[in-house]
């Protein structure tokens, strides 16, 4: 989407570029062969894609300094609305000690996990939400107008094409010596054979079909009725060197860019240029293929010109144009061509010289694309999706503070659409990883349970996985207000009793008498926790683990060192909480609440 | 005989084909002929056609026998042609599609235009050059 409208625009804005300069040099030049291909030039430039973009910084006002990228931090801001996330709060209010250390307990353990977390899905900036919202609105209604467009010509142009061949089924083919004096007429221009020569009602002009199987040269049978017999090459040639010239594959150009650029004024200049220089080459073939055959052609030209403008009753008429058809400029067109014939030295095919300038032009103009969309939306995107990721990146250790640092900036300001969309896939990462967390501490609870209730505790430790013993010295901490909850209330009491008996080594058996509320949770699933299966249990359940079991299910001596190492975490972690929880009570009403 | 560049459809374009061809024709004959012994829908289609021709002032009703009978009333290379013309305006030159390459564009000239285009072709041949001074 915004890759088409970026190429788009810069191929508009070289062609628009271009058209003047070679409108220029071919008033100065004169060739129309040189015109022709200049201006098909410009036709290509504008439907084909560029290979080379330089930049050209065009009034970039709005895109935001790196240096605020104000990323959302993820799940914090917004779970207050987030359903999802409402639900993980119950879920942290029925066991305080659980869900909120889990993100940050795995953080130094897991700096890719949780670089995934904080960083994956940033990219867009909330800079001046406002305008970047009212930007993107635009930049749709543009393209959205823009392909309607395309799409109509395109239907217009099947259907039309299609009717057209349809109603040549009525008309039919010119007598074999029409055809065979075609066909002599083509030798003379270097072709093998003519095209076939059909005869059709109607008062139209010669001219040359293309579309389908084969190509056709269209002659009204009134016309040709009307004509003496040089008259009749001179029009065949015409056609023959259209045919000869290879115009129709232009034709498809034309359509081509027509289609993709409809509102280009550059586009219908290249076009109406692009004709007229045509019909000064083929006329220049005529002369060619005839010598002194001006007068004879020109004739013709009249002829033909005052036929079509003879209305089907056959009177002669001031033809009825249309207000803005230009009868005047065909006029012009025709004089101008009339006067080049009877001049006569007008070159029918492109010289070396020429040829190499066209070959410079289109060498020049096609590959590049000045990245003139740095002043519209597509940049600001582009440039904030390199600059947010370093910034996540550059503090692993503490993505939490760097990702509420910038929210405070963007306090108050309206968030786009894209901005709300990105908290959400933050907050479904962070969700997933908590459900996995989740169920690594289910299965070790589950051991512990069962290491509790068999006594066998000492080959368990092992298994249990990292970040499920970080958690459990977390509970006492009191940012879930440990009173509103009764389930909090045993282990609130905890964080006393493991420290000073962190060496000690007690048996299961032992504990299990002396904190018998302790086991409330994972002793009542007996039968699941016995079997070691506690993978099925409820999240709620797994929180519950005594602080006691992993003092002393852990044997060995690194076992202090271990706790210590969480207890710094911990601590810094509380704080990042409570800073958030801060930020979060005074900037209540942030992005997402407006958007 | 009507003047108005009423437009007609393939449909009827192949109905008006039958009628050129075979003169006068009744709607049974038509419809046989069309569709090679069609039943009663495509009778009734054609009853409908060629009532939507009629009102078009393309075909002409005969009623004095009991089972009426049609004849183009309109020439075929006058209905072809304009149509062919009607569809090369759209697809020349000036127009959003173009896909003909033709000898001029299809828009007239006035009656001045022409003369003073052939007084350009008749004139001898110095004053060329004054003419296309004039013509830029």
């Amino acid at each position: 989407m915004g890759a088409f409208l970026q190429i788009a625009l810069s191929n508009a804005v070289v062609a628009a570029a271009a058209a003047p300069l070679v409108w220029l040099v071919a008033r100065v030049v004169r060739r129309p062969a040189l015109t022709h291909i200049l201006w098909v030039v410009v036709l290509l430039k504008l439907i084909t894609p560029p290979v080379w973009k330089f930049p050209v910084q065009l009034g970039v006002e709005d895109v935001p300094s790196p240096a605020q990228p104000a990323q959302l931090s993820p799940p914090r801001d917004v779970d207050v609305e987030n359903p999802m996330v409402a639900n993980s709060q119950v879920a942290a209010a029925n066991t305080p000690e659980t869900l909120p250390p889990l993100g940050a307990t795995v953080q130094p353990d897991l700096p890719t996990a949780n670089r995934a977390y904080t960083e994956a899905p940033t990219p867009v900036p909330p800079v001046k939400p406002g305008a970047n919202r009212w930007h993107s609105w635009v930049l749709s209604a543009v393209e959205g107008l823009w392909l309607a467009g395309s799409s109509l010509c395109l239907v217009l142009a099947v259907g039309r094409m299609i009717r057209f061949s349809q109603t040549l089924r009525y008309a039919m083919p010119a007598p074999s010596d029409v055809q065979h004096r075609a066909d002599v007429l083509a030798c003379r221009l270097g072709l093998g054979a003519a095209p076939g020569v059909w005869l059709v009602p109607g008062a139209v002009c010669p001219m040359l079909w293309t579309v389908g199987p084969s190509a056709r040269v269209l002659l009204p049978r009134e016309l040709w009725r009307r004509l003496d017999s040089a008259q009749r090459d001179a029009m065949l040639l015409h056609e023959i060197a259209h045919y000869r010239r290879k115009d129709h594959w232009v034709r498809w150009i034309e359509l081509a860019a027509t289609t993709l650029f409809w509102w280009h004024p550059a586009c219908w200049w290249a076009r109406r240029e692009l004709r007229e220089a045509e019909e000064q080459c083929c006329d220049a073939w005529v002369l060619w293929a005839m010598p002194g055959g001006f007068r004879t052609y020109a004739s013709a030209l009249i002829e033909a010109v005052e036929f079509i403008s003879i209305r089907a009753d056959g009177a002669p008429a001031d033809y009825a144009a249309p207000p803005l058809a230009s009868g005047m400029g065909q006029f012009s067109h025709l004089k101008r061509r009339l006067v080049m014939l009877k001049q006569g030295n007008v070159a029918r095919a492109l010289s070396w010289g020429g040829l190499a300038a066209a070959c410079g032009l289109a060498a020049v103009l096609l590959p590049i694309a000045p990245t003139v969309a740095q002043s519209q939306d597509p940049a600001p995107k582009t440039e904030s999706v390199s600059v947010a990721p370093p910034q996540a990146t550059a503090d692993p250790t503490a993505p939490v503070a760097a990702n509420s640092e910038p929210f405070i900036q963007t306090d108050g300001r309206e968030a786009s659409n894209a901005q709300y969309r990105q908290t959400l896939r933050k907050l479904e990462a962070a969700q997933r990883r908590i459900d996995q967390l989740t169920r690594q501490l289910q299965e070790a609870e589950a051991r512990i349970a069962l290491l509790g209730q068999s006594g066998g505790g000492s080959t368990a430790y092992s298994l249990i996985p990292a970040p499920a013993p970080q958690r459990a010295p977390h509970a006492p901490t009191p940012y879930i207000e440990p009173q509103n909850n009764p389930m909090s209330a045993p282990a609130l009491g905890q964080p006393a009793a493991p420290a000073p008996n962190a060496g000690a080594t007690y048996s299961p058996l032992e504990v299990a008498p002396d904190a018998p509320n302790v086991y409330y949770r994972a002793a009542n699933p007996a039968p699941e926790t016995r079997s070691g299966q506690a993978l099925g249990a409820r999240p709620g359940e797994l929180s519950n683990v005594p602080l006691s079991n992993h003092v002393h299910t852990g044997r060995p001596a690194d076992q202090s060192e271990r706790l210590d190492r969480i207890e710094q975490q911990l601590k810094s972690l509380m704080d990042e909480i409570h800073q958030i929880r801060s930020e979060r009570g005074a900037s209540n009403d942030s992005p997402r609440a407006s958007s | 005989m009507s003047r108005q560049p009423t437009d007609v459809t393939e449909s009827e374009l192949a109905l008006m084909q039958v009628l050129w061809d075979r003169g006068r024709c009744s709607t049974r004959q038509i419809t046989d002929l069309l569709y090679d012994g069609g039943g009663q829908s495509q009778y009734a289609t054609v009853q409908k056609l060629l009532e939507r021709l009629e009102a078009k002032g393309l075909v002409a009703r005969d009623r004095s026998l009991f089972v009426h009978t049609f004849t183009a009333d309109v020439d075929r290379d006058e209905l072809i042609g304009r149509r062919l013309r009607a569809m090369a305006d759209k697809l020349c030159g000036g127009s959003l599609v173009p896909i003909l390459s033709h000898l001029a564009r299809n828009k007239g000239l006035t009656h001045q235009e022409r003369k003073a285009l052939r007084d350009l072709i008749d004139a001898p041949d110095r004053p060329a050059g004054k003419e296309k001074s004039r013509g830029r």
